[in-house]
Parts: structure tokens; sequence; C-alpha cells
């Protein structure tokens, strides 16, 4: 290969890297900070996920465009978000973390058996939007439009995120919440409403996530399950409750996956636990966990 | 959306009425002979193994709508492996004890298919295969109870190859699964190949992990090594993600399949399938007498429901199922041995031509149909799906016996 081809590899390889990284992050965000709040992994949180992609579908089917799709099935997610911790999570609060993590499990199937029996077991299409199915001439090579459109998309949310938490009131006692729960309810603040606004945004994020996947990706059952252990590993390299490390994490997994299957294609297989095992060795904690 | 539960509702209840009464004058009062229907009708995979025993129980209505075997009708069991060897396992041996079945036909899944050939080889009943395509079925590890009439994956590798054949590609791409099964088909491709395509150069080799989520990265090497051609054997999301996302990065040059004249996975791909090829033993573009008329009589009866057509799995189904009622005629029993004995090496006049039951393996020795997806709406869907159908002869597919690692065959 010249020169000239290297770099264009080398290009697309960092485009194709940060688009999964950019999923990955709008995924593990979520999970990330509702773990800081309530010490619970959600297991729930990939079918969350799912869902995102399956009501994308269904709208897209009914009104022919993407854009309400991207618009609408977020917004359900996040209802469905704020319902679960309303009426299980809550109840479930109380009798301590193992019962609560038994009810996300027994969640993820009940999710997954009800996207079968309304959607069936097959795969669906979603269409890109029609001024993003096409490719777009980069450097000599046709890179496709939509995958711009994620870079972009999802770079928008991190920063929109970002200002959320560090610029805002709001966001200064969602992390003081995830440091330490106990003193931010002791200070008299709403911890409950706290809570439900939390998982509610992580359910919006994880259906965003979905939505923007599912022109890329197929709309499948197995979606939810196939992107579960990516997102944990995540989760735990970048240090649980972290929302830095799940985004550098998000990073590091996306780019490994991108130049790692050029370099060494016979470890695809195990990147993302190769990744992990050498950042718990190094870090037990995770890359900024204060927890191990 | 119809819910696939309803289905299989339907399936169950119209099975066991369908066994329970309503059988010719002729064979009435005549001793019937037990068949069971068992493949996956839960979980993902559900909607598959539906197909297949609907294609079954079709065949079985017309066979005892003229008479059964000889005057003797088949009663149809149907039940669930949920796609697990022990549940497999359990479910056969349960209708062999209590129900007297004698004959088992099935099974999406080469390890649900293994499990079910240990029982019957313990119990002496016949398997009868309409899918599973691991050359070891009817190689090494064959059973000379189990016959096999799908392809294995040497020959339906073979037959897609055969695409490529007279066309000017010289320089192909092989892009399979990371497990076992992936890389049978990349060694079965490169084999034929070697057969078909002599001079061919390999432009590449790549395996990837199962349910790979993006294949950007796999891409972007196929267009690098600039092949003229790439071969695959991936199924299920691997198929639908893969052709969708090449076809975004404007890949153009021709893809070999085994598993797209699947409506339902091209209802999800479409376009971005256009111009590849893709092999089976059944497609409904087999334009034979017998089976014009076989989408006829199905399209009939089932233009109003989700498979107004008999897709592959329905006529791959429906093909077994006849071939192994002329075999039982031959036969006159049900007997294990009987018929073995009277199977092996008989000739059958199917919807896709003469096939053969190669005796000394029980792998049928068949014409495959290949080609090329084209665009929608065409005859029988309003997406892009396979156009006009080639048959590849034979003896272009089939494995001599000494290769296949069948003992019974040395």
């Amino acid at each position: 290969m010249d020169m000239f081809g290297v770099g264009v590899t080398l290009l697309f390889g960092i485009l194709n890297g940060f688009g999964y990284a950019m999923l990955l992050f709008l995924l593990s965000s979520g999970l990330t900070v509702v773990f800081g709040m309530l010490g619970v992994l959600n297991i729930a949180h990939a079918s969350f996920y799912m869902l995102g992609a399956y009501f994308a579908y269904s709208v897209v089917q009914s009104t022919g465009s993407f854009w309400w799709g991207l618009l609408a099935a977020p917004v359900a997610v996040g209802v469905l978000g704020v319902l679960t911790e309303r009426t299980l999570l809550r109840r479930a609060h109380r009798l301590g973390h193992g019962h609560e993590l038994l009810l996300t499990f027994g969640l993820a199937y009940i999710i997954l058996e009800l996207v079968k029996w309304i959607w069936g077991t097959g795969s669906h299409p979603v269409s890109a939007p029609a001024v993003l199915d096409g490719s777009i001439r980069l450097v000599g090579g046709a890179y496709p439009a939509y995958r711009l459109f994620v870079c972009v998309f999802g770079l928008g949310v991190l920063v929109g995120l970002a200002l959320l938490l560090f610029k805002t009131r709001l966001g200064m006692i969602v992390r003081a919440a995830v440091s330490d729960i106990d003193m931010v309810n002791a200070l008299g603040f709403n911890v409950r409403g706290l809570f439900v606004g939390v998982f509610g945004i992580g359910a919006f994020l994880a259906g965003l996530a979905g939505v923007i996947a599912a022109p890329l990706l197929s709309v499948y059952p197995g979606m939810g399950p196939d992107m579960l252990v990516d997102t944990f590993i995540v989760v735990v390299v970048g240090g649980l409750g972290s929302l830095k490390g799940a985004l550098i994490a998000s990073f590091l997994l996306g780019g490994l996956q991108s130049f790692g299957v050029v370099i060494v294609p016979r470890l695809a297989m195990i990147f993302s636990f190769l990744l992990m095992t050498v950042v718990l060795i190094w870090r037990p904690m995770g890359l900024f966990g204060e927890r191990a | 959306m119809r819910s696939s539960f309803a289905l299989v509702c339907a399936i169950v209840l119209v099975a066991s009425v369908a066994g329970s009464m309503g059988h010719p004058a002729s064979a009435e009062g005549a001793e019937p002979i037990k068949v069971l229907g068992l493949d996956v009708l839960s979980g993902p995979f559900k909607d598959i193994g539906e197909r297949y025993l609907l294609g079954v129980k079709f065949a079985v209505e017309e066979i005892n709508g003229s008479g059964g075997i000889n005057g003797r009708p088949i009663k149809l069991y149907l039940d669930d492996s949920q796609l697990k060897p022990d549940v497999a396992q359990r479910k056969a041996i349960k209708y062999i004890l209590d129900d007297g079945v004698k004959i088992i036909m099935g099974f999406t899944g080469t390890h649900v298919a293994k499990a079910v050939a240990q029982v019957a080889a313990k119990h002496k009943v016949i398997v009868v295969q309409y899918s599973a395509e691991a050359d070891e079925l009817t190689g090494k590890d064959h059973v000379p109870y189990v016959f096999r009439l799908a392809l294995t994956t040497s020959m339906h590798a073979a037959a897609t190859t055969a695409a490529f054949a007279d066309k000017p590609h010289k320089k192909f791409y092989l892009l399979n699964q990371d497990y076992a099964y992936g890389h049978d088909v990349a060694k079965a491709y490169k084999k034929s190949l070697d057969r078909l395509k002599p001079g061919w150069q390999l432009a590449g080799e790549e395996y990837h992990p199962l349910a790979t989520k993006d294949f950007a990265p796999y891409i972007q090497k196929i267009i690098a090594a600039g092949p003229d051609a790439v071969l695959t054997g991936n199924w299920g999301s691997d198929l639908s993600v893969l052709v969708k996302q090449a076809g975004k990065f404007g890949v153009k040059v021709p893809f070999g399949h085994q598993f797209l004249s699947d409506p339902v996975a091209m209802r999800e791909i479409g376009e971005a399938a256009i111009g590849h090829f893709t092999s089976e033993v059944y497609m409904l573009g087999v334009d034979t007498p017998p089976n014009r008329e076989f989408i006829e009589r199905w399209h009939r009866k089932f233009k109003d429901t989700e498979n107004p057509w008999p897709e592959f799995t329905i006529g791959k189904a429906y093909n077994t199922t006849m071939f192994m009622a002329a075999a039982l005629k031959k036969a006159n029993s049900d007997d294990a041995d009987a018929v073995i004995r009277a199977w092996e090496g008989m000739a059958y006049e199917s919807l896709i031509g003469r096939q053969v039951m190669r005796a000394c393996d029980h792998q049928v020795q068949t014409p495959v149909a290949v080609a090329e997806i084209v665009p929608g709406p065409g005859k029988f869907y309003p997406f892009p799906f396979t156009g006009r159908v080639t048959l590849v002869p034979a003896e272009n597919v089939s494995v001599p016996p000494k290769e296949t690692g069948n003992k019974r065959c040395e």
C-alpha cells in the first residue's frame, strides 16, 4: 500500500473507531451514572437500548421519517425508565442491592420476551434519512454519510452532557450524589427525585443509542445482549460511576476494535476482554474509579 | 405485526387435529406411521423452525390426502427442540417410547442433529434431516440411521463457487465467522475454487467474531485488498449487518453467500444485496413443472398468511418429506432396517430434479439452485430477491465418497 492508501486507511480507521466509541459512550454514560448513585449495575440498561431501536423502527414505519423516530423513541424510553424507577426499582431499593440486581435481571428477560411477542423474532430494517443515506468523498475514498453523522451527533450529546453535569447546579448535585449519596441526602436535597431523574436520563440516552444504532446495525431481539458485554466492559474499565472514565474507555475500545482488526485480526474476539484485563491488573478500580 | 405465538399455537393445534382425524377413506383403520417433527419453536430462531415444520405438515397432509403410505396414514407429532441437544434428546426418547414414533425429522442446529442421531441409533428409529449442514453428520460422525436431504457445508460452498465458474472473477476474498462452521466454510470454498476456478487467487482470508456489530474495519480491509468477489457463509445478523454495511461503504464487487434465499433476511437487507449470489437445495425460482405446481398449491392455501410463498425452508422440508414418503412406500414398512435397505441408492424425481440417496453415507446427491439477487418487486416479493435460477448439476457439487470421512464409504 502506498503512503496515500495508508493515510486513507488511517483516517477511516479513526472515523470507524470514533463512531463506535460514541455509541458505546451513549450507552455506558447512563449506566455508569446510575451505578454511581444507586450502587447497582442495571442489567436492563441494554434492553432500553433495544427498545429505543424498536420504537424507532415503529415510528419510522408509521411516519416515514427517521427524524421523528430520533425525537420520539428516546423520549418514550426515558418515560419507561422513569416508570421503572418509580414502580419497581424504588420498592426493591429498600431490600438491598441483591434484590435490585435481580429485579433488573428479570426486567431484561421480560423486555426481551415482550419485544419478541410484539415485533417477532426476525430482524427489521431502519433506513437512514435520505440526506444521510449516501456516502461522502473523503480523500479519495467513499465514507458513509450516516457514520459521519453518528460521530458528529455523538459529539454533540457528549458536549451537552458535559455542560449539564459540570456547568449547572443540577449537575453539581448529581456529581455530589454519585460520590456520596448519604451526604447529599443529609444536606436536604430531594434524593428520590434525583434518582428518578437520573434513571430516566440514563434510559433516554440508552434509547438514543438504540435509535442511532438502528440504521448501522440490525434491529433484532439479540441486539441488547450483544451490546451488553461491551457496555459493561467500558463501565468497568472507566471506573464504576465515572463519566470521564466511561468516555475514555469508549474511545479505547472503539479504537482497539477499529485498528486491532486491521493489525491482529486473530485477536478480534478478545480485544475488549484484553483491555479490561490489562486495565484491571494495573488499576483494580478502573481508570477513574474510586472503588474497587 | 402478527404474533408468532399464535402461529405456534396454530401449528400445534392443526397438527394434533390432523393427526387425530380426517384420514382419507382408503387409509382408515390402517396402523398409522408415526413421525415426529422436532425443531426450534421458541427463542430467537423460532421463525426458522416454524417454517420448516409448516413444510413438513403441508407434505404430510398431501400424502394422507392421496392414500397415505400404501394405505397407512402418517401421524405427525410436532415439538420444540428449544435448539438444545439435551431437550431434543429427551423429547425424542419420549415420543419413541410413549407414542411409538418411528421416524424423527429435523433439525435446526448441528449440535441438535448430532444429539438426536445418538438416540436414533440406540432405539433403532430413522432420522431424516431437512436441515443442519455440517459435513461430519454424514461424514466421520455418521450414524447409519440418519438420512440427510439438506446440503453439506462442502456441497453448499461448491454450489456458490459454481456461480462464479463461468465469470471472469479471479481474486477472491474469504470473510467468515470465527468458529468451527466459519472455518469449515472457508476451507470448503478454497477446495471448490481449486476445482472450479483453476488459477484463482486469494485476495484475503479473514474471520470475525460471531455477532459482530461493526464490520467497518473488515470492509476497509476488503476494499484495500481489491478482490473481484467476496465469499462468505455468514448467517443471522452477521449476514444482514455485513451486507448492509458493505453497501454503505460502496463495495461494488459481488458476494457469494449461502443463506440469502431467505425472504426474512432479504426483506431487511434490501438493495444492498443486489448483484450478490446465493445457493440452496431449494429455491422458489426453480423452474420445473412439479415446482410450479407445488408453489401454486401452496399459494392457493396460504396466500393470506405470513408465508404466502413456500420459500427455501418450507420447500426443503416439503421436498424432504416427499422423498421420505417415496422411500417408505418402497420399503412398505416403517421398520428402520427395511427403510434403510429401500432408501439406500434410491432415485427420486424431486421439485429440483433428480435426487439420489447415496448408499454409503445417506447424503442426498442433488442439483443445487444458484441465483443472483435482483431488484424488487419480483414475482414473489416486493423487495429484492433471488432472480432467475440456474441449476448446478449434482456431479459438480458432489463430494467423492472417499473424501467424506465416512467409514462406510471407504
